[in-house]
């Protein structure tokens, strides 16, 4: 995925008027099995990436699918174009304050490494029980989908304290706990944590100054080269059918995938 | 000389690995990362899809698009 491509600032406004969903490929069958209903490569197996504009109902097409945006758009001004003129059309109205519900991973693990690959820190919200999740979520839509904090972090839920094992820190039973996660999102620090009962008002400065001091470093050739060399080995719910990257593993580590 | 040299090249690679860092004043698209997450906000709010799917690993090594 092209790093640069999603930050360009045009296109980040642009997709508000939109419901962005970015699937991790191979860490959910049923996402596997929709995720090939949308697009297949030549060899007729999911590849890593998938790309494509859906309506509402979340089966119909509005354009061509393919790997990038760039099957159905010229670069990225002709995305923002493209974009704008849905949106016109459909006279598409930004509501991202009012929405319900937290943009939530799947899981922590997967949670934590996304984390890491957008270079951003990770929420989790620690509830006793589902009850209480849902109590402290509501409390944190703000921070979801507020002015200040609007997709600077990934979003986890969890009622189970095993899930939180590789991260580091004082762990608290009930309420926010906001993650730094570490290179290769494997691991990870806990830089603050909030009660249920939180004032988001007070507590947005602190998250922000947070957030705005977060700077990782990452370089992809350096991080592959040391990601192999410390015998990083992420391991995918579902195995990965593409071909092209089976074949860069079995190089880079020597195994057959 | 040869500290010079060094002093250069350390310059340069940090240069190089500063296009790598996130600068925090941006905007970002807020994703959902899930499937059904997702569908059901498209259904409540009657708004368009931008789908998405890509691996957060490369080579088996995790933390990178």
């Amino acid at each position: 995925m092209d790093r640069s491509y999603w930050s360009n600032q045009e296109l980040v406004l642009a997709t508000r008027d939109f419901v962005c969903i970015r699937l991790a490929t191979y860490e959910d069958q049923k996402e596997v099995d929709f995720l090939k209903t949308i697009f297949r490569g030549r060899s007729g197996s999911l590849e890593n990436t998938v790309f494509a504009m859906l309506d509402s109902d979340g089966k119909t097409k509005l354009g061509r699918s393919g790997r990038s945006p760039d099957f159905a758009f010229r670069g990225v001004s002709g995305f923002v174009d493209g974009l704008k003129k849905m949106s016109a059309e459909r006279k598409l109205k930004s509501k991202r304050y009012s929405d319900t519900k937290l943009p939530l991973m799947k899981n922590v693990d997967l949670a934590l490494n996304v984390a890491s690959c957008d270079k951003i820190q990770l929420i989790i919200i620690v509830g006793e029980d589902d009850e209480k999740v849902e109590q402290i979520s509501k409390r944190a839509l703000k921070l979801a989908w507020g002015d200040k904090t609007a997709g600077q972090y990934v979003f986890a839920t969890t009622t189970d304290a095993k899930e939180l094992e590789t991260i580091s820190g004082q762990k608290i039973k009930n309420g926010i706990v906001v993650v730094e996660p570490g290179q290769f999102g494997m691991s990870g620090d806990i830089v603050a944590t909030f009660k249920p009962e939180f004032d988001l008002a007070k507590s947005l400065a602190k998250l922000v100054d947070l957030a705005k001091n977060y700077e990782v470093l990452k370089e992809y050739r350096s991080h592959i080269r040391m990601g192999i060399s410390l015998g990083i080995d992420w391991k995918t719910e579902t195995p990965v059918t593409d071909r092209e990257s089976n074949m860069a593993t079995e190089r880079s580590r020597g195994r057959k995938e | 000389m040869t500290r010079k040299l060094v002093c250069v090249i350390a310059l340069l690679a940090i240069a190089s690995m500063a296009n790598f860092v996130q600068s925090d004043d941006q905007e970002r698209v807020i994703w959902y990362g899930t499937l059904d997450g997702g569908l059901a906000e498209a259904k409540r709010s009657g708004r368009p899809i931008i789908l998405l799917s890509a691996a957060p690993h490369c080579q088996a090594v995790s933390g990178i698009w």
